[in-house]
């Protein structure tokens, strides 16, 4: 039994019958002389089912290959770290546009220059400070790419 | 053709042009030198900002991008046994030995020479290929299109390194996702759950940035990455290959660019599997193959030679058909749409000053490049010795104002970052994100081919199977599809993806 293909197989499973399920539900088919917009959505949605049923189906009967459980893809990893930069991007958009670009950048990263191997506090503070700065009147004033203002202006 | 090469040249010498083609090249071997940063996630960076250019300052920069990467690729993987990109991984094999006995500076020398050799020679098959492909094109009709599509994603998912049965789920996934949004044909909201930004569909750029930017970075940032870089003083000095360098490297040079260029031409092919075939080839046929391993220069030469000529002919499908061969075509589409250009067999006829200032711009590119990676070479080692902790943020902010930037909204920032996430568990799980990507890109062309094929010829599904050309192609893929059944054999290799 593999786990880690049970796992995915579930998930894209799950994924192609929800696809079905909605375009069958919420779109017109159509036929194949007048298609509707549902039939394009169904036909990738039942090759999802199709294809992820063929995964689990391999995955509950692989033979030779040891057990692979899901703990064992983290296994000695940094994954703690993972979790946190992303948890710390999410953050980072929710508060771009009221915080403003230059701000939330500093904060990001200082987070990301002093996360793992952690950086000097002074250096990280300029470094972020110095690339956000930077970064706005490149991007915000050079090339005009308007960047979130936020409650400071910039 | 001759009037169609000045045209060409004369846009290329337009100052903007030449600028954006430095910026393009210069960006790219910077790219390719960087460890963990592929042409995929620096295109989908820079595709944003090629909004305030001009349609062929843009192509001509991002092209230059995709080309430039093979060049500093070869640079990380002949002095620290990393290769900067997929297609430089076997310029590692001999490329590090030859550092490791004093030879680096040969090394790179015959990289940067070869992939000149293989670039020019890649640009004028490219030229002859194009043009004549055109012809063939015109007489493709909706149903031909659709089927030629289906062989580009099996092939693709044929060619994946990963396993079959998992890219096509991902093709079928990449499908999916370009459903999403407005109907073009009839206005319907597909999975659009009420969200304004979804009506407009997925856009590339947020998803590939997320698979291939800020995916690979969580990957990176699991694992500790340690970097032994060779000294480089003194390497200038030996920068040039010696007589028997180029006597033994002539054949290898030869072969990479006609090999290279044809592989570049096949969906999924592109550089990275033009470099693995021309190795293998030239182990092959080499009179003393036991010392490939050991630091033989034609296990250099032939490789570097044929991934730039792949690059080349990788354009091939993208100019004569419109439907990009690999992922980093896929964004070149997605930059010629932004740009309301549509590419294909009228590009030809009805923007000759683009088609041909695009090729022209390849062999100043090149030229470029060869100036470029001699002098720069120490700049590289510097930027190297960089810590991945100090450099990875600046990537991630990279990614977050290209994705900001594409509507000044946070939603595609987080469309980013959600694609981030499932980027990591693809690689965690082992699914190739190249064949969705692809995908993605081909789903809306694939539904309007296989729509209108229907309502055209009002013959159901028969329509695909009756048509010559169609039959032929749809027959391949299902070759393709069963060959794996019927063989039992898993051949590694690699397709062009992010990396």
């Amino acid at each position: 039994m593999d786990r880690q293909d049970q796992t995915s197989g579930l998930v894209w499973l799950g994924t192609g019958l929800f696809v079905v399920t909605g375009s069958v539900i919420s779109l017109d088919i159509g036929t194949f002389t007048e298609p509707g917009a549902g039939l394009f959505p169904l036909i990738a949605g039942c090759l999802l089912v199709f294809l992820s049923t063929l995964i689990l189906l391999k995955a509950m009967w692989a033979k030779g290959v040891k057990n692979r459980g899901l703990r064992d893809l983290w296994k000695g990893t940094h994954w703690p770290w993972v979790l946190s930069v992303t948890g710390a991007l999410l953050l980072y958009s929710f508060l771009l546009e009221r915080g403003g670009f230059v701000l939330t950048t500093v904060l990001l990263l200082i987070f990301l220059f002093r996360g793992k191997d952690p950086m000097r506090w002074g250096l990280a503070a300029g470094l972020s400070a110095g690339t956000a700065v930077a970064s706005y009147v490149l991007f915000d004033r050079v090339l005009q790419v308007s960047l979130p203002d936020g409650f400071l202006g910039f | 053709m001759l009037d169609s090469i000045l045209l060409g040249i004369q846009v290329v010498l337009e100052p903007s042009s030449l600028l954006f083609c430095f910026v393009g090249v210069l960006l790219g071997t910077l790219v390719g030198v960087l460890p963990g940063l592929g042409p995929v996630g620096a295109l989908s960076i820079l595709l944003p900002v090629t909004l305030y250019m001009s349609p062929v300052q843009a192509l001509i920069m991002v092209s230059g991008i995709y080309y430039g990467v093979q060049y500093g690729g070869s640079t990380t993987s002949i002095l620290l046994n990393i290769p900067g990109e997929v297609s430089s991984i076997v310029t590692c094999i001999d490329g590090y030995q030859m550092a490791r006995r004093g030879r680096a500076g040969a090394a790179l020398g015959m990289c940067a020479f070869g992939s000149f050799i293989g670039g020019t020679i890649g640009i004028l098959l490219l030229m002859v290929f194009a043009v004549s492909l055109v012809k063939v094109a015109l007489r493709f009709g909706p149903p031909e299109y659709f089927s030629l599509m289906v062989v580009g994603v099996v092939l693709l998912t044929f060619l994946s390194s990963k396993s079959k049965l998992k890219s096509l789920t991902m093709g079928a996934f990449g499908l999916f996702l370009s459903t999403i949004g407005i109907d073009p044909m009839g206005g319907a909201s597909r999975f659009t759950f009420g969200s304004f930004t979804l009506m407009d569909g997925l856009s590339l750029p947020p998803v590939a940035m997320g698979l291939f930017g800020i995916g690979e970075i969580l990957i990176n940032l699991e694992r500790d990455l340690r970097k032994d870089v060779f000294e480089t003083k003194g390497l200038i000095k030996t920068i040039l290959p010696s007589m028997h360098d180029w006597r033994k490297s002539r054949w290898p040079i030869v072969r990479g660019s006609i090999i290279g260029f044809f592989l570049g031409i096949l969906p999924g092919g592109g550089a990275v599997l033009a470099s693995f075939t021309s190795y293998a080839i030239e182990k092959r046929f080499s009179r003393a193959p036991e010392q490939f391993g050991q630091g033989a220069i034609e296990g250099v030469a032939g490789p570097e030679t044929a991934n730039n000529a792949g690059a080349q002919g990788s354009f091939v499908p993208l100019l004569a058909f419109g439907i990009p061969c690999n992922v980093v075509m896929a964004l070149l589409l997605a930059t010629f749409l932004i740009h309301g250009i549509t590419p294909g067999p009228l590009l030809l006829t009805q923007k000759p000053d683009i088609f041909w200032g695009l090729i022209m711009s390849m062999y100043l590119g090149n030229i470029m490049l060869l100036i470029l990676n001699v002098p720069l070479i120490g700049l590289w080692v510097k930027v190297l010795r960089v810590p991945y902790e100090v450099l990875f943020p600046y990537i991630v902010l990279f990614c977050v104002i290209g994705a900001y930037s594409l509507n000044s909204s946070t939603v595609e920032v987080v469309i980013m970052i959600v694609f981030g996430m499932l980027g990591y568990l693809m690689k965690k799980f082992e699914y190739d994100p190249a064949v969705l990507v692809l995908a993605m890109v081909l789903g809306p062309l694939m539904e309007n081919a296989f729509r209108r094929s229907l309502i055209i010829y009002q013959n159901s599904l028969f329509v695909f199977l009756e048509r010559p050309i169609s039959l032929a192609l749809l027959a391949v893929a299902a070759f393709l599809l069963l060959y794996p059944l019927i063989w039992r054999r898993r051949k590694f290799i690699p397709v062009e993806s992010a990396d």
